[in-house]
């Protein structure tokens, strides 16, 4: 089984510690490295793995206890148990540096019950701490690392890696034996607990083969030589290239775009710091001034889903903006009406100057657009979109840490993101994203709400959704709520559904999963890879 | 070869090693944009709601040092350098830029190595032929032929020698380093390396084929101000054989400016090809430097920038030394 991965050849193959810079998506996470829980977007349930069944919460959901499976063992033979759950949570609190310690920043205490039983106590009351630290909600989980070995060890300086020892040491099927800037490769270990225990079958790969992915045009040639048996993306346009050279070439969808749907939409949002964008007239001038079809349809050979609110197209998230679409009717978020953008305009006293600009006691309405430069087609077309409305915008496009630091610092007038990502099952973390809490002043680095917008009614609102069970009736009230006073001041725009083609060749290993066979999710530099390479069939 | 010039060419060698290390302290730090904030965005984009960032990064400004007032972060560098630590880089902590740099380093030196020697020889070989009179019309045309590659940009050529050589006819792989899948054997592996070279031939034939049409310009340009030379009369009517007329008279005059070149090509060697690295997914040098930069990885950039300054430094110091013995009318003496 050969699957790309991005991000270009490997800087540092041999770390497979648990620092960010670290290997995981290279198929270490996928393949070798295995989670409590697996999130599994189609139905929203959340699957059991290394843990035994559910979570159980307490009453005020401050204390938590997750029972794990009996029988697990590390590559290495020794018993997997609830000393080396604590004892990663523990690492992960006194090294807040390391991947996904944010998530366990809130637990005051992690104990081991008995072998199988860890008890977690929060300092706050968080139902959502078992899906967004054990559960694989995006991309990745924490990662339970062996007591036995990393019990002495500096984890801010642990590689984690010496091939001749058997290291790293994981429970998974898989286990790494060779790690070069190009190519990571894995060999089924067929002792692997699961196996043994009769939780699972062996899944089939025997090896499994992690390559460079390169460019677009690269991936796409793979693909269709078939060279590889699945890509992390490939442009729309691209993959449809594919299709006509490999018959074998599959997305998500048989037909359409053939995209899987990225949980993070693309979006625009305003420092709202800043006048004029403080008033809400104004944003709302320039969502009709949008014209989020031709967004994105510029990404999608003309197949491009305009989204009225920034959730993705997931069904259990979409039941949420359904049953409050009188709501979406009523504010009509995706209407392109560039009249109306001029008359709100004209309404707060700018002119039409010599220009083609309005202005305002001799001051032009002027706005820098803050891009990524990777972003190939959306700047020319918002920045059109812009001027055609009679402001004087111009793009301002940087890259990598430039860009990041821009977005966190506030130093942008109007930003557009291709990642907001939020929730993907329930709405809680998409709103919690404009909570006035996370705000720092314009110069300060912040990490969610850039966009300095404020509400005391919708922060009580969250801080009320976040206490209750995501699946609590009463949610659905307070998302109405929060739902109306997202419209009516519109922080952030959501422009466009992201489409990504997640492809596969079904040539050598069939069952992939499609929107028609949706047992999971698609994607293969995430965690739920694990769920994939259980589940796909040798085709002959 | 006396003293005080070697002392002068080692003083000027050093003198450069430290104004160019003190320029690649600075620039990387004039350029908008904190390393941590693309960690911090890393971090985001995998998902992880980083809402206690303000910890995160006071413990990565403090473990990389970068809370020091800049004079102290100056020392420390320059102090680091001199014991070529190098310390750790950021984006891939704790991965040590000497690491990153060894990964990398041999990729990009045994492709750009061979291929900087091979385009020199052909290019200045060709660009003597060239205008050479004995030379048959079928070689010129040929020659000819590889000039007028010189303007395409060896990155658009690679391109086009992916989509023909690799992708249509599949003569060659298309990227990486060794077949998928590959292992090394214990000892040496002839095969392995084999195919190491197989790999390389692709990125190699699209720099040579880009670069050789300079060189042949350069050279042509130079045999023709030699043609006319008095010394070519007289080898001529001294009645030496054409073939030691061609090299020893001809070509080892008109080739002194061309080692200059080569001795400073040699010297950009370690910076890689940068865009041909990308399009071959070639992990090489130049790949790391587009890699560091993006992340604004201090430490990285600044390490292989250093690599390049000492190497090209190195380059420029031996052709100074080595010039006279080429060229007899240079003496190691001040006049």
């Amino acid at each position: 089984l050969i699957i790309g991965f991005e991000g270009g050849p490997a800087a540092a193959p041999e770390q497979a510690g648990l620092n960010p810079g670290s290997m995981f998506s290279q198929g270490h996470h996928q393949v070798m490295i295995e989670s409590l829980y697996y999130l599994n977007y189609q139905d929203g349930e959340l699957i059991p793995w290394l843990a035994a069944g559910p979570a159980e919460f307490n009453e005020d959901f401050t204390e938590v206890i997750i029972t794990l499976r009996d029988g697990i063992t590390w590559s290495d033979g020794e018993p997997f148990t609830a000393e080396d759950v604590v004892f990663t949570i523990d690492m992960l609190k006194a090294n807040q540096t390391l991947s996904y310690a944010n998530t366990v920043v809130d637990v005051t205490e992690a104990v081991a019950v008995d072998d199988l039983t860890v008890q977690i106590t929060l300092a706050n009351p968080d139902p959502r701490f078992v899906v967004n630290a054990f559960g694989v909600r995006i991309w990745g989980a924490v990662k339970i690392v062996p007591k036995h070995i990393w019990e002495g060890q500096d984890p801010n300086t642990f590689t984690n890696f010496d091939l001749e020892q058997g290291w790293p040491v994981w429970t998974g099927p898989y286990k790494l034996v060779k790690a070069s800037a190009n190519e990571f490769v894995f060999d089924r270990r067929d002792d692997w607990w699961a196996a043994t225990t009769g939780f699972q079958e062996l899944p089939e790969p025997e090896r499994v083969i992690f390559v460079e992915a390169g460019p677009d045009e690269r991936k796409a040639a793979a693909l269709a030589a078939n060279e590889v048996d699945g890509e992390p993306s490939l442009r729309i346009d691209t993959f449809g290239d594919v299709l006509t050279r490999n018959p074998n070439a599959m997305g998500w969808t048989e037909d359409g775009t053939h995209a899987w749907i990225d949980p993070c939409p693309g979006m625009l949002g305003f420092n709202v710091r800043r006048p004029p964008w403080d008033d809400k007239d104004m944003r709302w001038a320039i969502n009709y001034a949008l014209p989020k079809q031709q967004i994105g349809d510029a990404t999608t050979n003309g197949q491009g889903i305009p989204s009225p609110y920034n959730f993705p197209l997931y069904p259990a998230l979409q039941a949420w903006l359904t049953e409050n679409q009188d709501l979406l009717d009523q504010y009509n978020p995706t209407e392109y009406n560039p009249d109306k953008a001029r008359e709100i305009f004209e309404s707060k006293g700018y002119v039409m100057g010599a220009s083609g600009f309005y202005e305002k006691d001799g001051a032009p309405l002027q706005v820098d657009v803050l891009f990524k430069t990777e972003e190939p087609i959306l700047p020319a077309i918002i920045i059109q979109a812009f001027q055609d409305v009679g402001i004087d915008a111009a793009p301002r496009a940087l890259a990598g840490a430039s860009y990041h630091d821009a977005r966190q610092t506030g130093d942008f007038e109007i930003e557009t993101h291709h990642v907001a990502c939020g929730s993907v099952v329930e709405p809680y973390d998409e709103l919690n994203l404009l909570h006035s809490r996370w705000i720092t002043p314009e110069g300060e680095r912040s990490s969610l709400n850039h966009w300095g917008w404020s509400n005391a009614e919708y922060d009580e609102i969250v801080d009320q959704m976040q206490m209750l069970e995501p699946g609590a009736p009463e949610q659905h009230e307070l998302f109405r709520r929060a739902l109306e006073i997202r419209l009516e001041e519109l922080p952030i725009i959501s422009l466009t559904q992201q489409q990504r083609v997640v492809p596969y060749s079904d040539l050598y290993w069939t069952n992939w999963p499609t929107a028609d066979n949706d047992y999971h999710h698609p994607p293969n530099w995430w965690m739920n890879f694990m769920i994939l390479v259980n589940n796909i069939e040798p085709a002959s | 070869m006396n003293l005080q010039y070697l002392l002068r060419r080692l003083g000027i060698f050093v003198l450069i090693i430290w104004v160019a290390s003190t320029l690649n302290f600075i620039i990387p730090r004039l350029a908008p944009g904190d390393p941590i904030g693309a960690i911090l965005g890393q971090m985001a984009v995998q998902g992880a709601t980083v809402a206690n960032s303000a910890e995160i990064i006071a413990a990565f400004r403090q473990r990389f040092g970068l809370d020091d007032p800049l004079y102290i972060q100056y020392f420390k560098y320059l102090w680091a350098l001199m014991r070529f630590d190098l310390g750790y880089s950021i984006a891939y902590f704790p991965a040590r830029v000497t690491d990153i740099v060894s990964n990398s380093l041999p990729y990009t030196l045994g492709l750009l190595t061979v291929t900087t020697i091979l385009t020199f020889g052909l290019g200045v070989l060709a660009g003597a032929l060239l205008v050479w009179r004995a030379t048959p019309r079928v070689a010129r045309a040929v020659i000819t032929f590889f000039m007028i590659l010189a303007p395409i940009p060896y990155f658009l050529l690679a391109i086009i020698l992916v989509s023909v050589l690799a992708f249509s006819l599949g003569i060659f792989p298309m990227s990486g380093v060794v077949s998928v899948g590959r292992m090394r054997g214990q000892g040496f592996d002839i095969g392995y390396w084999l195919d190491v070279l197989y790999h390389s031939m692709l990125p190699a034939l699209s720099i040579i084929l880009a670069g050789v049409g300079g060189w042949i310009l350069g050279m042509r340009g130079m045999m023709v101000t030699v043609l006319g030379e008095d010394y070519l009369t007289l080898a001529e009517a001294k009645g030496l054989r054409e073939r030691r007329i061609f090299f020893s008279y001809a070509m080892r005059n008109a080739m002194l400016p061309q080692f200059t070149g080569l001795a400073i090509s040699l010297g950009y060697v370690v910076s890689g090809a940068t865009i041909v690295e990308l399009i071959f997914s070639y992990p090489g040098m130049g790949y790391r430097l587009f890699q560091a930069i993006n992340t604004n990885d201090f430490p990285v950039i600044q390490g292989i920038t250093f690599f390049l300054v000492v190497s090209i430094a190195v380059a420029i110091l031996v052709i100074d030394l080595i010039y006279p013995l080429l060229d007899p009318r240079i003496t190691y003496e001040r006049r």
